[in-house]
Parts: structure tokens; sequence; C-alpha cells
């Protein structure tokens, strides 16, 4: 339990003090009954919103996701277990306050949904939460840390967005991308064809074939699905709007190539660990670890460039998606183009211009889009 | 006009009022208070600068006007505050304005409590005791419910008897320190002429009249109180000797004091002493802490060295009840007989006074009957004759004021060669019935005359006619001064002292407490019990009411009730909820159809699933709100059906 003069505790605290001076020389002693009954405010609020706090309850659900920008839906409710009022409760968090109960009953209880708006992407675990209460005068605050367990998930707020070249592309049942081929499965039916020895029992096509040309098996187009592999820079531009916009950058992307039925593969360059994403993924998981990305400077480097490169499917089209563009970044982009990998650079708009890089395309991001820079 | 604040700051007006005077300043603040608030019907907003401009104005008005009336300029901040306080009055202020307003307020009210007003303050002292903690309580719940008042009475009350006590209990606990500020003396013995004439002579002054009162006495059998002597005649006034001798006073051991009337002086208005203590008699011991150095002179009455304001001005003296006296010297006796020759008209009219009475102390007892009978007491008489004015007094005006007959009586026995001279100080003739004080006030001060016999000493003879001295008193009046004496003493002026002598009869009276306790204890075991008991039926009782209303809290019970009704109204037009629908939904298919009084109805299906299902209180204000939306809902029905 902590307890806080308030902006207006300070400021009568600080009459009261001058009063008290202004005592010292007058032959009254009334002035210090004018202070007795500011002290008696203050002894007052001082038991009041210890009681309040030590007696309600919080309870809040469990952990919560939401996206950057949204408010959580959820109830919290507190919880009066004295047979006194309590009143003047704030539930408050270090990013700002929750909600706030004017007046709770006896023994009663309150829902309320949290005022707070969650702008930036992150973690707030309810660990930080904490109850405050200046009841009734408005001087002393008491303020209890609630500890308890779970947290809000913030997901950046991914926005549309082209998909990303792709490479490498495989077969694979739903892919966006056409073949040239037939094949034996798949969703877009091609035609028939008469049996060849090994085909399936189930593949014929009965209805073609019971007009006497013998058996006739289905056959589909060829379904592909590209590879693509994005590389994130954990903030080396030390700038955290910079590294929220390259997270939100990031999600957009890898959502954006999952809709089109792309294998994705990214990597962080702070840990190096690789994640792989089938096509048409949920999705949530990245969005919790990219809300959960926190800011390390320094990672833009040649040996954890190549590091991630290499962890990549050799196939894949990279995206390196960085918050600066440094001479390391430069070096291993040019390698890999030399050797006819697909690459794009996405970097933030605040970015000086990129020289040529033979060709790589280069996307500049933003708060809320990607523009190409020309 | 209701809210606490505006109440605070009415109080803050009055007591910023008192800096000027008792009743004029703060009845007009008073008003400016009324106007402003009644003035409010539309809001008034004149801009941050323009009240600057206001507040400087109303400083530098209350300073000009101040000293041009000669009141004290010290206050001229707080009469600029006023003018802010009243021009912000027009308009609905925002948070941190009101808390602005309501530190001026506790500023005006410390202006009124650094002035040390009478016992009436207490009355503004009581309600600040109430509308401080009010004040601010209003401030925050406001902030907190958007404007709307959520608490009931009854769930601040200990609040407020919470503050009352701390308030009361650290008064009497806070460490008093007391740095103290020198006084300005009026007047000392050096220019005793100034304070005397202010004090004696109406002409001059509008102390005689005055009913301030200068000190209070507790003692039996108090004999006039002696300030100053005027001995030195020059023919046309009298003055106190040039030279005076100053001696210690001849103090007695406290064993040897039983016997001894004692007498306890409060003063009150510690600057118009002049460095003089006055005592009705001889001093043979004396105890203060206001002065420096007490000495008594030639005419026994006491100066200091220094004398300075504290918290509570007290002074005990104990006088010797068979004083001794120093026979006069040769030189003395010549000097206390001293008057140039007097015209033949006064030697012949004081010899047929006297004729036949050969004992001088009878021929004084003479004179004193003489003046006393044949002549009228009369304050602010017109001047005597600068040349001859004994001879004017007695034979022309024949009236006058308590100096003129003390004046006449010493010339006269001088003339007669019997030692004399004037003494001025205070009759104590005011006894309070409740508090057994005497009332010492400006206008009891007076003026007699000794002679010197030697057979006696100095003997007191009071020429003045009984139009001087006001016996009796009135009850009401004795019963405010006795309230004004608790007031200063316990709580204007409670000081270090006061509290230990607090502890002290605390401890003594928990001392007889407990022995008590000890006495009576099979009873007070058994009351105890019985007390004990009831407390443990009552929270039993307590827990069940609670266990009722948490299993039905009443306000979501209400709130169904109402929307029970407001869904038979809607019925009644023709409006179904249908079973599976909630009532949300059922709000939503409303809207799309065309239904009078859909607010009214939005308004009653969102207080029912914020009290139904949020669990917030159903306020008063919004119960009033919903019956007056259903009255208007079944109106519409009415109407339909018709």
């Amino acid at each position: 339990m902590i307890f806080v003069f308030t902006k207006t505790g300070r400021v009568f605290l600080a009459v009261s003090v001058l009063m008290y001076l202004a005592s010292l020389t007058s032959q009254s002693g009334l002035l210090l009954f004018l202070i007795s009954i500011l002290a008696g405010c203050y002894l007052v609020n001082f038991g009041w919103a210890w009681r309040n706090v030590r007696q309600v309850e919080l309870q809040t659900p469990d952990s919560v996701h939401i996206s950057e920008g949204q408010r959580a839906a959820q109830p919290w409710r507190l919880t009066n277990g004295s047979r006194h009022w309590a009143g003047l409760i704030q539930v408050e968090s270090p990013d700002g306050v929750l909600g706030s109960v004017a007046a709770l009953a006896p023994l009663g209880a309150v829902s309320f949904l949290p005022d707070l708006v969650y702008w930036k992407r992150g973690v707030y675990s309810y660990t930080r939460i904490s109850l405050g209460s200046i009841y009734p005068f408005g001087f002393i605050k008491a303020v209890r840390l609630m500890k308890l367990p779970g947290e809000v998930v913030v997901y950046p707020a991914v926005y549309h967005a082209q998909p990303p070249r792709a490479a490498g592309y495989d077969v694979m049942v739903g892919g966006k991308f056409k073949g040239n081929r037939r094949t034996m499965s798949g969703s877009i039916f091609a035609g028939v064809r008469p049996m060849q020895a090994g085909d399936p029992l189930k593949q014929i096509h009965w209805k073609s074939s019971a007009k006497g040309q013998g058996l006739m098996v289905k056959t589909f187009e060829e379904e592909l699905s590209g590879r693509v592999s994005f590389i994130m820079d954990c903030g080396q531009a030390g700038d955290a709007k910079i590294l929220d916009d390259c997270v939100r950058a990031t999600g957009s992307l890898i959502f954006a190539a999952l809709d089109e039925g792309h294998h994705v593969e990214w990597i962080d360059l702070k840990q190096l660990h690789l994640r792989l994403i089938p096509p048409f993924a949920d999705g949530h998981e990245i969005l919790d670890e990219l809300a959960r990305i926190e800011e390390a400077r320094g990672c833009l480097q040649e040996s954890a460039l190549r590091q991630a490169v290499e962890k990549v499917s050799n196939k894949s089209a990279v995206q390196f998606v960085l918050t600066d563009f440094n001479a390391a970044a430069r070096e291993v982009t040019l390698q890999l183009k030399s050797q006819n990998r697909a690459v794009t650079l996405y970097l933030p708009e605040t970015c000086e211009a990129v020289e040529d890089l033979g060709g790589v395309p280069v996307f500049t991001y933003s708060e809320c889009g990607l523009v190409e820079r020309v | 006009m209701k809210s606490a604040r505006n109440q605070l700051i009415l109080l803050g007006f009055l007591a910023q009022g008192l800096s000027w005077d008792e009743y004029f300043l703060p009845l007009i603040n008073a008003l400016l208070w009324v106007g402003c608030l009644l003035w409010r019907r539309r809001p008034i907003r004149f801009g941050p600068v323009t009240e600057s401009v206001i507040l400087a104005a109303g400083c530098a008005a209350g300073y000009l006007l101040a000293a041009g009336m000669g009141r004290s300029t010290h206050f001229f901040i707080g009469h600029g505050l006023v003018l802010m306080q009243a021009v912000r009055l027009l308009r609905p202020l925002d948070r941190r304005e009101k808390v602005f307003s309501i530190l001026i307020a506790c500023f005006h009210l410390g202006v009124g409590c650094t002035l040390a007003p009478d016992f009436r303050f207490m009355a503004v002292l009581l309600a600040a005791m109430i509308l401080v903690p009010k004040s601010l309580l209003d401030l925050e719940r406001k902030a907190f419910a958007g404007g709307v008042p959520v608490f009931k009475l009854r769930s601040v009350m200990g609040a407020f008897a919470g503050v009352s006590g701390i308030t009361i209990l650290v008064f009497l606990a806070f460490p008093r320190i007391f740095v103290g500020a020198p006084i300005q003396l009026r007047a000392g013995t050096s220019d005793q002429g100034t304070l005397l004439d202010s004090v004696l002579d109406p002409a001059r002054s509008g102390y005689a009249q005055s009913d301030r009162t200068l000190l209070q006495i507790e003692g039996e059998r108090l004999g006039p109180l002696r300030c100053y002597a005027l001995a030195d005649f020059n023919g046309l006034q009298w003055s106190a000797e040039k030279r005076t001798t100053l001696r210690r006073i001849q103090y007695v051991s406290p064993e040897q004091l039983t016997g001894h009337p004692y007498r306890r002086v409060r003063a009150k208005q510690v600057g118009f002493l002049g460095r003089i203590l006055p005592t009705d008699g001889p001093v043979v011991a004396l105890s203060g802490r206001f002065f420096r150095r007490p000495l008594q002179n030639a005419h026994g009455a006491i100066e200091c060295e220094a004398m300075w304001n504290t918290a509570n001005n007290l002074y005990e003296y104990w006088t010797d009840p068979k004083p001794r006296f120093d026979r006069l010297t040769r030189a003395q006796a010549q000097f206390y007989t001293y008057h140039p020759p007097q015209s033949e008209r006064l030697q012949n009219w004081l010899a047929g006074v006297l004729a036949g009475v050969t004992n001088s102390l009878e021929q004084a007892r003479r004179l004193e009957a003489r003046l006393q009978t044949n002549f009228k007491y009369q304050l602010g008489g017109p001047e005597l004759q600068r040349l001859n004015p004994i001879d004017d007094f007695i034979f022309n005006q024949k009236q006058g004021h308590c100096e003129r007959f003390a004046a006449s009586l010493a010339l006269l026995l001088r003339m007669e060669g019997v030692p004399s001279r004037i003494v001025i100080g205070y009759l104590p003739v005011n006894r309070n019935r409740y508090s057994g004080w005497y009332n010492i006030r400006f206008k009891d001060a007076h003026a007699w005359t000794e002679g010197y016999f030697p057979e006696v000493g100095w003997v007191q003879f009071d020429a003045t006619p009984g139009g001087a001295v006001e016996a009796g008193g009135w009850n009401l009046r004795d019963l405010l001064d006795t309230l004004d004496f608790a007031w200063y003493s316990h709580v204007v002026n409670f000081d270090g002292s006061a509290q230990k002598q607090l502890v002290i009869s605390s401890l003594r009276s928990l001392e007889q407490s407990a022995a008590w306790a000890r006495r009576e204890s099979p009873w007070l075991l058994a009351v105890v019990l019985a007390a004990l008991s009831a407390w443990v039926w009552q929270q039993r009782q307590n827990r069940d009411k609670v266990h009722i209303t948490r299993s039905r809290p009443k306000t979501a019970v209400q709130a169904a009730h109402y929307y029970g009704q407001m869904l038979r109204a809607l019925a009644r037009q023709g409006f179904h909820r249908a079973s599976p629908q909630t009532p949300l939904e059922f709000l939503s298919d409303l809207q799309g159809r065309a239904l009078p009084h859909l607010s009214e109805v939005r308004f009653i299906t969102e207080v029912f699933c914020s009290t139904r299902y949020g669990h917030h209180p159903l306020s008063a204000m919004e119960e009033a709100e919903i019956e007056k939306a259903l009255e208007r809902i079944r109106k519409g029905s009415a109407t339909g059906a018709t």
C-alpha cells in the first residue's frame, strides 16, 4: 500500500504550512483551528482511502487480446467487501486510468468497461494494475498494487498491403497460383483424361467413363504457392515509433502473403529464431509474437543478417523489413541479388534515399501504409 | 447558494469583512455574494485578464480606502480577492478554479482568525468545520461522477464526524510555538498624559465610553486599580514626577503568602497598559510572562522595563493586607503641598466650606462630600479657562469628568497644607456573575485623590459624583462576557501551558475514573456485558439484512420493475416483446418502427441493462428520470388507445 499526496493535497498542505508560519507571530490561536480542520480532512482521507483500497477487490477477465486503438471489451468488476461505502476509486495502470467508480455501496459490486484505449502494441500485464482511492476529500491517494494474473496483449494494427513478391513456388492444394500442369487433386476442375496405371480408383470420373470410351479420371489445375521470408530488424533506428511502424508493416505483409497462400518464414534479428507459417494459418500466434517484440539496438549487423539468410529457405523471396539501412544491409542485399534471389527492401519513410541496389525494389512504410519508392 | 463551496466563499467574505469592522463590510460582502449568485442566470465571463485587473483594482482600492479611513492596510490583498471571487461567482468554474476558490476562502478565514475576533466568530469556525470538508467532497465526487452527486449524505456523515473529532483533537494537541511580536507601546510613564487623556477625556478620544475590556481580574474584595500618580502641579496642570524612584518589590516567601489577597489578571489589551501593571494595593509577590523586571514606584504603581504580547497575557499578584507607610520627608511634604497662590475667592470659598472643622482628615472628608453632592459629573464638558481652571470649575461650570474633581480636591487639600496627589487607574465595578471575574473596561478608567496624613498615611478620596460608577450588570451581558472569556482563554489563546494543564487534568480524571471503576467493578462488568451482548445481537441482525440485500440487489429489482412497466405500456400500444428477444434486440427492433417516445424507451432500456447486468446502482436522479419517461410513454399509450 502506497500513500501519495494528490496535487490538491500538496497545495492545501503548503497553505497549512503557511498558516502555521503565520500563527507563530499571530496572537490568535485560531489559525491553528483552521489548520486542524485541514489536518482532520487529511487524516480522515488517509483512513478512509486506506480502508477503501484494502476492502475493494478487482476481478479482471483472463488475458485479453485486442488490436492497437481498441479498448478491452470484457467487463471488469469491483467488489466492496466492507460494510461501509467506498468511493472515488480509480483502477490504474502505468499507461493510464482504466476506469473509475464514484461510489460503491456496502457489500456491493459494480462492473465497468475499461476506458483505456491502447494505442501502442505490446503486452500490458495485470501485475502492474493498481487500485487507488482518494475518498473522500481528494487530499491523499491510497494505492494498492493488485498483482493480478493475466495481461492485455495489444496486437499491432495490420493494414491492407499488396502481397509481397514470392519465389520457389511449390504445388499445394489451395495455392492461389496456377501452374501449367494438371494434377490429380485440387480445387479447380480442369477436365478428364483416360485412366492410366497407378491412378487411384477414387479419381475415376464415372459420368464420362459411362460414355463408352473407357475409364476416365478427373484432373485439376495445378495450384502453386510461393515462399516468402521476412527478416525483421528490431530497432536499429533506436526510435520506438519506427519500430512499431516496422512491426505493423511486417504483420501486414505477412498476412498479405498468407492470404495469397504463400509459405511464410519470418525471423527477427534479435532472437534469430525462424518461424514457419503454413499458408492460410490463423495468424494469432504471429500477432502475439509481433506484439511482444522489444526494441534491440545494434542488431542490424552483417553477421546477424547472414545468419538469418542462412536460416530461411533458399528458394524463398527475401523481404527485409528494416528500421534503418546501413552498410551491412546493403552488402547482404547486393549479395543476395547477385545470387539471383528475389529480394525486397522495406524501409521507414524517414529513411534517406537508398542508392541504386541493382533493381532491388524498395518500399517505404509509415504508420498505416506501404508505398513503393521509385 | 446551496453549494457548499459557495457557502464557504460567503464565510470567507464575512471573515475578510471583519478586517475592516464588525458590521459594515461583512454586510456589504454578504450582499455582494447574494447579488452575484442571484444575478447568475446567464454566465458572465470576463476573461483572465479582466479578472486580474479586477483583482488588482480591488487590492488597490482596499489599500487606499483603508489608509484613508485609518483602517488596517494589512489585508488589502484579501479585499482584492473578495472582488475576484465575486466575479467568479457569476460563471461556472472548472475544477482548478474551484480548488482555487476554496483556497481563497481558506485565506479569508485565515484573515479572520488572525484578527482574533470575539466568540461570535465561533459560529463561522463551526460552519467552516462542515463546509471545508463538504466543499472538497463535492469537488471530488462531481469530478468522478461527471457532475452527478452519487453519495447519500448518510454515507459521508462518518467523515464529517471524523473531521470534527480530529479537528478538536489536533487543535488541543498541536504543538504551540509563539515567537511573539513586540508591541508598540501606546504610552509609558514618560508620556502617560496621552494615554490618560485618551482614556479619561472623551473630547480627545472615544475610549471614555468604550465597552472594550482591558483587564479581567479574579479576586475578592478588589480595590481601585492604580496605574499612575500625578503629583507635580505647576499651577495649571498636573503631571507625573519628572524623576521618581523605582524600587524592587519586597517579595514575601510563598509560605507566608497565606492570608494575603490574591489576584489573577488577564490583560486583553497589553498595548494600552503602557508598561504599567495595574494593581489594587501594595504588592508583595508578582509573577507573569509578558513583562520583564517589574519595579514599584514611589506611588505604589508597578512599572516594567518591557512588555510584549503572548498568547495569554496573565499575571498574578498578592497584596499586603496591612501595609506599612513611609513617613514623608520634609522635602517630600513640600513637594506634595506645593501650589501657587490661589485666588482670594477660592480661599474664601474653602474657608467657608471648612468652617468649624479643624482635623485635617475630617476637612478632607468634608471637601470630598461637598464636591460629590454639589457638583455634577459629566463627560465631555466644555474646556476650562486656561488661566484659572479651578476657579472656573468651582464657581462657574460645576461639572466635568473625574479628573477635574480629583484635581480640584488635590489642590484644595494642598491649600489646607495636606500633601496630596492625583491617582489614575480603574475602578472594578463590574463583576461577572457567572465567572466571578471582574471585567475592567476602558470606561472604568477613573481618577481620584490621595491625601497624606501623618497618623494614617495616604488616604483615598473620590470626589467624583456617583455617575462615574455603573454598578450592577445585565445577566445576558455577564453571560456573553463569560463566553468571551472562555473563548479567548480556551480557544483563541490556548497555549502550551493550557495544553499542559489539560493533560494534567485529563490524567487526574483518568485516575479518578479508574478508582471509581475499581469501586464499582461488579456493576460496571454487568453493564459492559449487557452492552456487548446487545452489540453482538445487532451485528447478527445486520448480517441477516445484508444477506437479503446481497441475494436480491434492491436497485436491480427496481430497474426490472421499471422495465416491466415500460413493457406493459408498450404492449398496450401494440409493441410486444418476443420472449427470446434481449432488451437491446427489442430496442433495435423498435427503432425500425414508428414508435413515439423512442428516446424514453432507449433510456429506460439502457438504465435497466446497466443496472441489471452491469450492477450499477440506480441513483435517485435516474429513478426520477425513469418515472418521468414512463409517464410520457403511458400518455402516448393513452393517446394511441383513444
